[in-house]
């Protein structure tokens, strides 16, 4: 950056975001590194990986990874990317298996990616391979919570609990709401399109103002066919005024949410808002009161964002990350997720309801990605790249990283964690040393 | 051709050899394939109105996701029922799709995408219930919008289509199969 730091392009004081921030492959490249490898990244949710030698493919940044169920309940995060030759090991997207072999020149890993067999070992290294250093890569940290798998590159980094700080209350809010906790419903739907993957990111902090905008088609279909109450959603579109019972939060380290702050009858206005009405008598927040208090009735249930990207709906029960695919993509993994101990219709319903609205084909984010992906479509002209992007509405006005719904607070907060992070430190990695040949082994 | 959700059905090794489809008419042949080239014209024309005319009040429109996955599962390439899926539709809420889109506020529509499909392998064989046929046909529809948005989507369907007297045709139930696990564009908003 010239000597100059990332802080340059994100002016926290005029509230501007130099577009670079967007399209930069400078910008990128370091952001792989000092964002991606230093994260905790969601890898998985624990319901995918039910039996040892379960797995599933997924990705931390642009690196992939298998995350597999160990024979003692743990969960490995290996890089999937054999240590022979640079082969991707798996090529299925998820599954059962004990070996992971690569379909190159044969090398053998195991659940835990030790390298467990070398085709013609003894001929071709004379025994002197030394197998153990030659595993399959494991990210060093993984952490669960409440059903969520992370993954963390940097042996620096703090815990997942001192990584979430006070954004926990998103996570038990949303997925602690009983004791059977959560679960996804089978597949993932995955898809690629333009546009930076912080576009998204910041969105899911809360902007609540794009609704209005982007998806008044949406609503307006919805409405007439009666599956939204026109005067609860105008409720839903007030949500910028003071005292409407709803607040953007900025958490510490860049996390960000709409929180309801209206108590159990604006959770339940703003929850049967958007929802069909064979859904409102799922709206009940009796069970998920006894075991969090009041937490049941605000934090996590709206849209939120932990930092850098996953994002869910809490209302809507969708869940998702948004991998960084080059300066200009991003591949958006999507999940439905639902009480584990839901009855099968109520699980069965959200899954219908979730994807028409959100998903390849949601009536809602359909006209989200027209947003991503052409603000990145249209950057690259010479003066476009220098005209700064506004993010002053709500500017002065938050009290301790609260603001109003409608008001930036949130998506600048998270971009001053990506200012901190990009001109922090390196991940410390593990060690990625080759090991040399083992010696010769004495003539007997 | 029995209808099935699975994208792959290996043979079980005391399976019967393959036979092929005992062929309807070369009348009703020409029939179904006629309906099946107006139906992709009023879709690449948006004429969804006309296009919901020839769905059954039954109708279930579903397109299941497609996974990677190693030959000895399959039978899990495709999603399930009860599974994710990009459509698992009622005619009702296929209204409801075609309601958003036909508003001038339907940004990923307006500008409208320019879209040609082509349908093609067309197989037909009377189904159980008379008046009623198993179709199974081949799709690959183009796609460009605004300056270079161009997504191309191939795929086949499993339809049943009932004999209507209106017009020729309704479809019933059709399953879409499409050749990406990773969809490689910016949405699947558009009507297979």
């Amino acid at each position: 950056m010239d000597g100059r730091t990332y802080g340059e392009l994100v002016d926290q004081e005029t509230g501007v975001i130099a577009r670079a921030v967007f399209d930069s492959p400078q910008v990128y490249e370091v952001e792989q590194r000092k964002v991606f490898a230093r994260s905790w990244l969601f890898v998985a949710h624990a319901s995918q990986l039910r039996r040892a030698g379960d797995f599933v493919v997924s990705r931390m940044g642009e690196d992939s990874v298998i995350v597999s169920r160990q024979s003692d309940g743990g969960i490995a995060v290996l890089l999937n990317v054999c240590r022979h030759k640079g082969m991707r090991v798996c090529r299925a997207d998820e599954g059962s298996a004990t070996r992971f072999t690569c379909a190159y020149h044969g090398w053998s890993y195991n659940g835990a990616g030790a390298l467990v067999d070398v085709p013609h070992e003894a001929d071709g290294y004379r025994g002197r391979l030394d197998k153990a250093r030659w595993s399959l890569l494991r990210v060093p940290r993984v952490e669960s919570f409440l059903g969520l798998v992370f993954a963390c590159w940097d042996l620096d980094a703090p815990s997942l609990a001192d990584w979430l700080g006070p954004a926990v209350d998103l996570v038990r809010g949303a997925f602690d709401r009983s004791a059977a906790g959560t679960e996804v419903l089978g597949g993932v739907q995955k898809w690629r399109l333009r546009g930076n993957w912080k576009l998204a990111a910041e969105q899911f902090t809360g902007d609540n103002y794009h609704a209005e905008t982007t998806h008044s088609s949406a609503f307006t279909a919805q409405i007439a066919a009666r599956a939204f109450d026109e005067e609860v959603f105008q409720r839903l579109a007030d949500v910028g005024r003071e005292g409407s019972g709803m607040v953007n939060v900025g958490f510490p380290h860049g996390h960000g949410a709409t929180v309801i702050t209206g108590g159990e009858e604006a959770f339940r206005a703003f929850h049967t808002a958007a929802l069909p009405p064979e859904l409102h008598s799922t709206v009940d927040p009796a069970r998920a009161h006894e075991r969090l208090g009041e937490l049941a009735f605000g934090p996590g249930t709206m849209v939120n964002l932990v930092c850098p990207n996953l994002a869910w709906l809490g209302n809507q029960r969708t869940l998702r990350v948004f991998h960084p695919h080059g300066p200009d993509a991003m591949e958006i993994w999507s999940w439905v997720y639902v009480d584990a101990d839901w009855p099968e219709e109520t699980k069965q319903a959200y899954r219908r309801h979730s994807t028409r609205s959100f998903s390849t084909t949601g009536i809602f984010e359909v006209d989200d990605s027209e947003n991503w992906a052409e603000i990145n479509a249209v950057g690259a002209g010479h003066v476009t790249a220098r005209v700064p992007l506004n993010y002053q509405m709500g500017l002065g006005r938050d009290t301790g990283g609260v603001n109003s719904a409608y008001s930036d607070t949130s998506a600048l907060n998270f971009h001053r964690r990506w200012v901190e992070l990009m001109d922090g430190p390196d991940p410390r990695l593990p060690d990625l040393s080759p090991a040399p040949l083992l010696p010769e082994p004495e003539d007997g | 051709m029995p209808f099935s959700q699975q994208a792959f059905r290996p043979r079980a090794a005391d399976a019967a050899p393959v036979t092929p489809p005992t062929p309807v008419s070369p009348a009703e042949h020409h029939a179904i394939e006629q309906f099946l080239s107006f139906e992709a014209q009023l879709l690449d024309e948006a004429r969804y109105d006309d296009w919901l005319d020839l769905l059954a009040d039954d109708l279930h429109y579903f397109m299941p996701l497609r996974r990677n996955t190693l030959h000895r599962d399959l039978d899990r390439e495709t999603t399930a029922p009860g599974e994710l899926a990009h459509y698992d539709d009622t005619r009702a809420e296929l209204a409801v799709r075609i309601l958003r889109v036909q508003q001038p506020t339907a940004w990923s529509d307006n500008p409208p995408p320019r879209t040609v499909r082509l349908i093609s392998n067309v197989q037909a064989r009377a189904a159980d219930k008379s008046g009623e046929y198993q179709v199974r046909s081949v799709f690959h529809l183009y796609r460009n919008r605004l300056q270079d948005d161009t997504d191309s989507f191939a795929g086949h369907r499993d339809d049943l289509l009932r004999r209507d007297g209106a017009t020729g045709f309704r479809i019933v139930r059709r399953t879409v199969h499409i050749e990406q696990s990773v969809v490689l564009a910016k949405n699947l908003g558009v009507l297979f």
